[in-house]
């Protein structure tokens, strides 16, 4: 007892900064969506009205759908070259470049990229339009602007991806290759070993890097408003103005949406280490 | 011919200035235990990642029962390894792990399955233990399920890459005499790799020496000691004496005096006649003398560097004996103890 207090003063710094970078603004925006306009309580009826509203629920379900889609596509592009990395090969250097530059392109250069890239009047409706694959640069389909989101899928895969195939290439030139040829050398093969010993070793490793995919793509604001197909359709873009709009009384309802996007992710942070648990339980490892 | 049949196999690995093989040649006969053994990073594990099918050879040739292996995958190989570590499936059971391979690899019907496992289990002296987390059991164990594992595929060839080398020596003891039991048993053919010469020794019906990526003898553990093929296996076998002599048919003629050896590859003409330290007999009475130049006790038996005709002789001698530095030893030499090589091959 007596050498525990000395510690616990140690750590009061970072205590302090703790609650005034994070618990202080958690228990504000919490008390907030509590809170009228006038910051008097209102019990739930915030969170009512959000839940009651069709636009928060499409919203909802929009950035749900994408960010699953592009982490269940960041996810099985990183798994397909990270087990294609992991071996030695001529050229090896360049393709471990090749899929971790975009690491260092800012999220909102990205989109950029992909409207000049892939918008209507972008090269690879240009390149399509000369090579005849379309009749005028307004017959290429919609991958940005859509009401789907692909264009924000595309984005959140290619941005998102490398973070993924890096954690997975730790496990798979680890302790997994070692399990893996062991396996290999008691006559269990290729997509066995992958699905029984290369999987349920990289499960956490997976787990933790989705978790971290689905949050970023789920709470991102500057990838959907430049390439949402009307202002609002994301959750992150309709919480953001309903935050700046002049007319106050729509703020509580901003705080509101803000727990509401917190309670999902802890949701997804829960279910992803759940499931990774009982993966790798199930498949022994 | 036999079981297992390696041709010529060279093997550089991506980067490597050095081959890790150059030009392996071993024949391993069916249901023998045979040792490679060798210091660290002459090539051992890496012939039998090739064996294994986990390295592919840059040339020469796998062959197994009469067929080629070269180009099957380490899956399609009836090959079983054990390696260093144990690398047993954390939270599975030890039954779970034990049938690891016929469960999931061949979708064995549940009630062969754990018949085969309940065999297994008795088979490793792991009986009782079927129910138990890997986490839950000793080093020794351990390698006994890993042992257990890779038999439930009934390999025709069994590898066993340093399986022993993180257990404590009384441990050690017990699981090499319960490989040679599951050998005896069993009859897999197994290839065992070790840096220990004695494990070795004791494990294994004949020992290939490997040094950098060769084989440079294969042979019976007491040929090692007795005719070992070079200096260098001489030496690696505890060889310490290696004093220059003349070959004329069987006769050697050294400073020592004349020893009649049959047998040995050197041919006539410059040889090293080998001395094993132990070989010094009728001490205080024997027709050799030396003059002693230094005394290094080491436990039980002390050793006497000595100076005889000129040619410096290494001598353990039990504590009955006790000389000092400048003191001179009369003794005979036990001919079973000494051999000849070529004084000129050396190994690269």
């Amino acid at each position: 007892m007596t050498k525990r207090l000395p510690i616990l003063a140690s750590f009061l710094p970072l205590i302090v900064l703790m609650a005034i970078a994070y618990i202080w603004p958690v228990a504000a925006i919490i008390r907030g969506s509590f809170s009228d306009e006038a910051g008097l309580f209102a019990g739930w009826q915030n969170y009512a009205d959000v839940l009651g509203s069709y636009y928060f629920r499409d919203s909802l379900w929009f950035s749900l759908r994408v960010s699953l889609i592009s982490t269940f596509l960041s996810v099985a592009l990183a798994a397909v070259l990270a087990m294609a990395l992991r071996d030695t090969f001529a050229g090896k250097k360049i393709a471990l470049f090749l899929s971790q530059y975009n690491l260092s392109i800012p999220r909102m250069a990205a989109a950029m990229i992909m409207v000049f890239l892939l918008s209507q009047t972008g090269l690879a409706s240009a390149v399509s339009h000369a090579l005849g694959f379309t009749e005028s640069v307004g017959d290429f389909p919609w991958l940005v602007y859509d009401a789907n989101g692909k264009g924000l899928i595309i984005v959140f895969v290619w941005k998102f991806f490398p973070y993924i195939c890096i954690s997975m290439l730790g496990v798979l030139q680890g302790a997994s290759l070692e399990y893996e040829q062991q396996a290999a050398t008691l006559g269990i093969g290729k997509w066995r070993r992958f699905f029984f010993v290369v999987l349920p070793t990289a499960a956490p490793a997976i787990a933790v890097s989705s978790i971290l995919v689905f949050a970023a793509s789920f709470g991102d604001y500057e990838a959907p408003a430049i390439l949402g197909s009307a202002q609002g359709r994301s959750l992150s873009v309709m919480l953001y103005l309903k935050y700046v709009d002049p007319d106050m009384r729509d703020r509580p309802e901003a705080f509101a949406i803000m727990v509401l996007m917190g309670l999902v992710l802890m949701a997804a942070i829960v279910t992803c280490r759940r499931l990774a648990a009982g993966g790798a339980r199930k498949r022994g490892l | 011919m036999g079981c297992l049949e390696l041709t010529d196999i060279v093997k550089t690995y991506r980067g490597a200035a050095e081959p890790a093989l150059r030009g392996l040649n071993l024949s391993v006969e069916e249901g023998e235990i045979l040792a490679i053994l060798g210091v660290s990073g002459c090539g051992k594990t890496t012939a039998l990642k090739v064996v294994s099918g986990l390295e592919r050879q840059d040339s020469g040739h796998v062959a197994l029962g009469g067929q080629e292996m070269d180009g099957l995958a380490p899956e399609k190989r009836p090959i079983a390894m054990v390696f260093q570590k144990s690398l047993l499936f954390r939270n599975m059971t030890v039954a779970e792990n034990i049938n690891f391979a016929p469960r999931i690899g061949r979708g064995m019907g549940k009630k062969l399955l754990a018949q085969k496992t309940g065999e297994m289990l008795e088979l490793m002296q792991l009986g009782g233990l079927g129910g138990k987390r890997a986490t839950e059991i000793s080093g020794g164990q351990e390698q006994r399920v890993s042992l257990g594992r890779a038999l439930m595929t009934e390999p025709k060839l069994l590898l066993l890459d340093e399986p022993l080398s993180a257990l404590d020596p009384g441990l050690k003891l017990a699981l090499e005499a319960h490989i040679q039991e599951v050998n005896r048993k069993l009859g897999t053919t197994m290839l065992y790799v070790t840096h220990d010469q004695k494990e070795a020794t004791r494990i294994a019906s004949r020992i290939a020496l490997m040094q950098n990526g060769r084989i440079v003898q294969c042979a019976k553990p007491q040929d090692f000691y007795a005719k070992p093929a070079t200096k260098q296996v001489a030496e690696f076998f505890g060889w310490e004496n290696f004093i220059p002599a003349r070959k004329r048919g069987a006769l050697v003629s050294s400073p020592l005096g004349e020893f009649a050896i049959e047998g040995a590859a050197a041919g006539d003409g410059g040889v090293l006649l080998c001395v094993r330290p132990e070989a010094a007999t009728e001490i205080g009475r024997g027709r050799i003398k030396a003059v002693v130049r230094s005394v290094l006790p080491q436990g039980i038996e002390t050793v006497y560097e000595t100076d005889c005709s000129g040619a410096r002789l290494k001598l353990s001698l039990n504590m009955r004996h006790s000389f000092s530095a400048g003191e001179e030893i009369r003794f005979d030499i036990d001919p079973q103890m000494v051999w000849c090589v070529a004084a000129d091959r050396v190994v690269i």
